[in-house]
């Protein structure tokens, strides 16, 4: 849908004339409020994102918590990428991963699973894990 | 009458000789005839089967080799070999698979030559791709007039070993004891030359039953068993290799099943020091334990690389080329190495292709192939290295190993931080359950005798590999259900070195025939099995979701058909069912530890035991 700034309906209204213009320049009004209201409507919810997460199968490659599976998936929780680059990479991924298109999810979905793998916990270091640390180095 | 009703009249009518009394006498009723023999034919096939040295006999009891059995268990006192009660052929040839795979020679298996076969035979497609000797009897009634019943009939076949000859390395139906007593010899021998691989017998059952001939028995006698010597490279191709090895500036050793023996890693280390090249193993399947975990030349770069040499490594082609993902159809793999680089095999696949199953990979281009038993080869191209090397090349190959040796452990730590992600997440991460594991067992003379590839190969990563018993590899062709019984048969290998035996096995795998964990635990074999527990056939799911977003479809209806799951399976109560030790399922990362320990304290006492730890997919 095309973006309705404030410049392009200002140079829209010039164009039209008297009550018209206040009928036309009123339904405009409400038009703006009620798309910007549904942009607004739903910031992303790490909460859906968890559940979209887990019911798109993003957990068998990447594991629960996007700790990332070796070669089946890398990590991807937290993620390191802002959404933009996450939601482009999804549609258009390389190596082994398929493209999720829009039908199967849509931007908003991968937002909200964005904001959950925002949630995901970064790895303690194995320096401070007792099984691991002394493993280093050898 | 009809003449179908009249030839069946004249098949069950009297013998002649009864219907012909004495003159002058009465018909007697012929007398009822009882059959004994001090010696059946079955009592030399056990003469044969003890000369070939096998330890153990796996079968699931069959009757078209009843006499076999019982002159095994009675004739032979059921020593050398031993039989091993078998819930499932697949198992008894699994079994062999993986205790050849430790103690280097094969055992034997029993089964019927019909349903006893179909049922073997994907096991024996595993041996056979990942070449490996496992000796194979068959049952079978050949002579129509001796079939007794149904059955018989049914179980009986005109070429019994035809369903598996595509994949078997040699058959043979001999037609008397003495054609039995030489092939029965040339197939130990033909399956233990290099490539090793599965043979198959026909004990025929009149054979077996009827007793030697008086005639016969001076005559038969048991042949000797020449081991052969495994086939070496050629010596201008090894020198020619030795030459191209030398002037390389950065070679790539990538080794698949190099190491048949202790002495394969022994040498492979060797020629690796002498050049300080890098070794690596294959990308996807890691098929031997063909070079030590933490060694600094661990490692290596194809991409890098001046030379890269494969040695036994199947579909080698994939080594040098990027796989094509699943989901771009069609793509072309794109060669990693650079331009002009050298590529060179030696490998002994060329000596044992089939054309029906398909193996042998894509084909490989390259500039030498040396068509021999890389293991066997080793140390004529250690010597011819050794002679070419000048005092500059020894300071460049040093120069060259200080910088593989950062690299690598460069890689070993990364790996290291890499296993803390995920660290406290339930499912279990594998690097968890790896890393638990390894803190149990790293003081102990361990074996892992399982398959790593759906573990993200953490233990290969994590764990102090050095020794060839260390890693058995993998099942050679991806048959599923080789897990469980190729575990329990090394396990029985390690038994008598006193080693302990880990299994980490997976849930799917083992529902293929989980009766194994019986034999475990009637025979007493001990071994540590840890379930990888994801709840689902996972390779098959990630599949169907990667076919479901090609299709713009509903992802989520992936796991349908796929997951093991409503309800779970409950493995520790599976196991305590066969009778061994069974805890979990373990949820909590936390629990795991305490409960391997406890698993591990029964099988130090000489009894398996199953952790069921659910695990996240991979």
């Amino acid at each position: 849908m095309r973006a309705w700034g404030l410049e392009g309906l200002g140079a829209w209204m010039n164009r039209t004339s008297g009550c018209r213009r206040v009928v036309l320049a009123l339904f405009a009004l409400a038009l703006f409020a009620t798309v910007a209201s549904a942009d607004q409507a739903a910031p992303p919810s790490a909460e859906k994102g968890k559940r979209l997460y887990a019911g798109n199968a993003c957990y068998f490659c990447h594991g629960t918590l996007g700790q990332g599976l070796g070669v089946n998936g890398a990590r991807i929780g937290p993620p390191s990428r802002a959404v933009a680059g996450f939601i482009a990479y999804v549609r258009r991924p390389t190596g082994a991963m398929p493209a999720f298109t829009d039908r199967i999810l849509p931007d908003a979905d991968l937002a909200d699973i964005y904001a959950f793998l925002r949630t995901m916990p970064t790895a303690k270091a194995a320096k401070d894990i007792p099984l691991l640390g002394p493993l280093k180095g050898k | 009458m009809s003449g179908a009703a009249a030839g069946a009249a004249a098949f069950v009518s009297t013998p002649l000789a009864a219907q012909a009394p004495a003159q002058g006498q009465p018909a007697a009723a012929p007398p009822e005839a009882v059959y004994t023999t001090d010696r059946p034919g079955s009592d030399f096939m056990v003469d044969l089967i003890k000369s070939l040295g096998f330890e153990y006999a796996a079968a699931n009891p069959g009757g078209s080799f009843r006499a076999l059995h019982e002159s095994l268990v009675n004739y032979g006192g059921n020593r050398m070999p031993e039989l091993l009660t078998c819930c499932h052929e697949e198992s008894s040839v699994a079994m062999a698979h993986g205790y050849a795979k430790i103690e280097g020679k094969p055992m034997l298996v029993m089964a019927h030559g019909t349903v006893g076969l179909q049922h073997a035979s994907m096991a024996i497609y595993n041996a056979y791709a990942d070449r490996v000797p496992v000796y194979i009897v068959l049952g079978n009634i050949l002579d129509a007039g001796w079939r007794r019943n149904d059955v018989e009939w049914t179980h009986a076949v005109q070429d019994a070993a035809a369903m598996v000859r595509d994949c078997i390395k040699w058959d043979d139906t001999p037609v008397s004891l003495g054609h039995f007593a030489e092939s029965a010899v040339r197939a130990y021998k033909i399956a233990m030359t290099p490539p090793m691989g599965p043979v198959v017998l026909v004990a025929d059952g009149p054979m077996q039953e009827e007793a030697i001939p008086m005639a016969d028995r001076p005559r038969l006698r048991v042949p000797k068993l020449t081991p052969t010597t495994p086939p070496a490279g050629d010596s201008a191709a090894v020198a020619e290799l030795a030459r191209l090895l030398v002037a390389a500036d950065n070679p790539a050793i990538i080794a698949g099943r190099a190491a048949r023996t202790p002495q394969g890693l022994t040498r492979l280390v060797e020629l690796a020091e002498l050049l300080q090249a890098p070794v690596q193993d294959g990308k996807q399947f890691v098929q031997r334990m063909n070079f030590p975990s933490r060694h600094p030349l661990r490692g290596g770069n194809v991409a890098e690389a001046d030379l890269v040499l494969g040695l036994e490594m199947p579909d080698f082609f994939q080594q040098i080329h990027t796989l094509t993902p699943i989901n771009r159809l069609g793509m072309e793999s794109r060669r990693q190495t650079r331009p002009g680089t050298k590529i060179v095999t030696i490998s002994s696949h060329e000596l044992l292709s089939n054309s029906n199953y398909q193996d042998f990979g894509r084909y490989t281009e390259a500039d030498l192939a040396i068509v021999a038993d890389a293991e066997a080869t080793l140390p004529s191209l250690i010597e011819a290295c050794r002679r070419l090397i000048t005092p500059d090349r020894r300071r460049l190959f040093d120069a060259r190993g200080r910088r593989l040796a950062e690299a690598s452990q460069a890689v070993r730590d990364l790996n290291i931080e890499q296993a803390a992600w995920g660290w406290d997440a339930s499912p279990i991460s594998t690097a968890r359950m790896a890393a638990e594991l390894w803190n149990l067992i790293k003081d102990e003379d361990w074996s892992l005798v399982s398959d790593t590839t759906f573990v993200n190969h953490w233990p290969l990563k994590l764990w102090d590999l050095t020794k060839h018993y260390h890693y058995i590899g993998w099942s050679g062709a991806y048959g599923i259900g080789y897990g469980a019984p190729a575990a329990v048969g090394a396990a029985l290998a390690n038994k008598k070195h006193g080693r302990l035996s880990v299994n980490i096995q997976c849930d799917g795998d083992l529902n293929y025939a989980p009766g194994v964990l019986w034999t475990a635990a009637h025979h007493r074999i001990p071994l540590l099995t840890v379930m990888h527990n994801n709840r689902a056939y996972h390779q098959e799911r990630m599949f169907v979701a990667d076919m479901a977003a090609r299709a713009n479809r509903d992802v989520s209806r992936s796991n349908i058909g796929n997951e093991l799951a409503d309800p779970f399976i409950d493995y520790a109560s599976l196991a305590k069912a066969y009778g061994m030790f069974g805890v979990g399922p373990i949820e909590n990362p936390n629990d795991l530890g305490p409960a391997l320990k406890r698993a591990l304290d029964v099988v130090k006492r000489g009894e398996p035991a199953l952790v069921d730890v659910v695990t996240q997919p991979r």
